[in-house]
């Protein structure tokens, strides 16, 4: 159950990690005139919920204490603030605005956490202690 | 681009210079990735209409474009892992590369989207070489005989 819930957290991670470049790719193609902003969009409901499956399968994959803390940030950072700070354009744009670096802070948080997951999967034994 | 492959970490440990050196690049390399975070949050500012300036998001890269060869200088006098050395250089060549990106983008809209995937490049390895010259510079402290 450990080992699978283990190599889900690696997949969701990495899923994840790649979902944001997308995104942001997707973003560019919006602000550059290649399509509207309605991918970006659409693509960024797709891929909101995976840090919260992400929790999920932590409890069967009992990550190291650091990597359960920085999937609770990329769950916090990149399915809550994030998609709500768009938004709050009409309380303040100056907030909204803060949707574009916030979306580095997930990739960077993403990327932690992916390149954690992997020796996660590759371990057999449990390391809550750490 | 390990600490161990570090040219002064194995020796007598690095000079005062190359040390002092270790700490600007990664005071520097910080400063880099935060730019990139205040130039993005300039684009945002653009797009959610906080600001009517739509020069803000494009003067500001001329304003942190100079950490770069600072950046490189710094390397070179930290004495830096080849790995870090060759960062740094790919970092010069993501910049060079991102000014140009918009500008291309006219003549070929698909080269567009690449400006937005390239800053999170940008970000990813500035924040990347600051923690690698950190333990780099932690690796050095702890050599027998360093100065630090």
């Amino acid at each position: 159950m450990q080992r699978a819930g283990r190599f889900l957290f690696a997949i969701l991670a990495w899923a994840f990690l790649v979902g944001v470049v997308v995104q942001v790719f997707l973003a560019g193609v919006g602000l550059f005139g290649v399509s509207g902003m309605d991918l970006h969009v659409g693509f960024g409901y797709m891929i909101v919920y995976i840090p919260l499956l992400m929790l999920i399968v932590a409890l069967a994959a009992r990550p190291d204490r650091r990597t359960v803390w920085l999937t609770v940030a990329l769950f916090v950072f990149g399915s809550v603030i994030q998609p709500t700070l768009p938004y709050l354009r009409s309380l303040s744009p100056f907030i909204a605005a803060l949707h574009p670096p916030n979306a580095l802070l997930v990739f960077w948080l993403a990327a932690m956490v992916a390149r954690r997951s992997l020796p996660l999967a590759r371990s057999h034994e449990a390391t809550t202690t750490r | 681009m390990s600490a161990a492959g570090d040219r002064s970490v194995a020796g007598p440990g690095p000079p005062d210079l190359a040390l002092r050196a270790r700490a600007g690049y990664r005071w520097v390399a910080w400063l880099f990735a935060a730019c990139v975070l205040v130039q993005v949050f300039l684009v945002g500012m653009e797009l959610f209409e906080a600001t009517a300036d739509e020069s803000l998001h494009r003067n500001f890269a001329y304003v942190y474009g100079w950490l770069l060869p600072v950046l490189l200088l710094l390397a070179k006098l930290g004495r830096m892992s080849t790995g870090l050395f060759a960062g740094t250089v790919l970092l010069l060549v993501l910049y060079a590369v991102q000014t140009i990106l918009p500008a291309l983008s006219k003549a070929v809209p698909v080269l567009g989207p690449l400006h937005a995937i390239n800053a999170l490049a940008l970000f990813g390895l500035g924040v990347f070489l600051a923690q690698r010259a950190a333990r780099s510079s932690a690796a050095a402290d702890q050599a027998p005989g360093s100065a630090g």
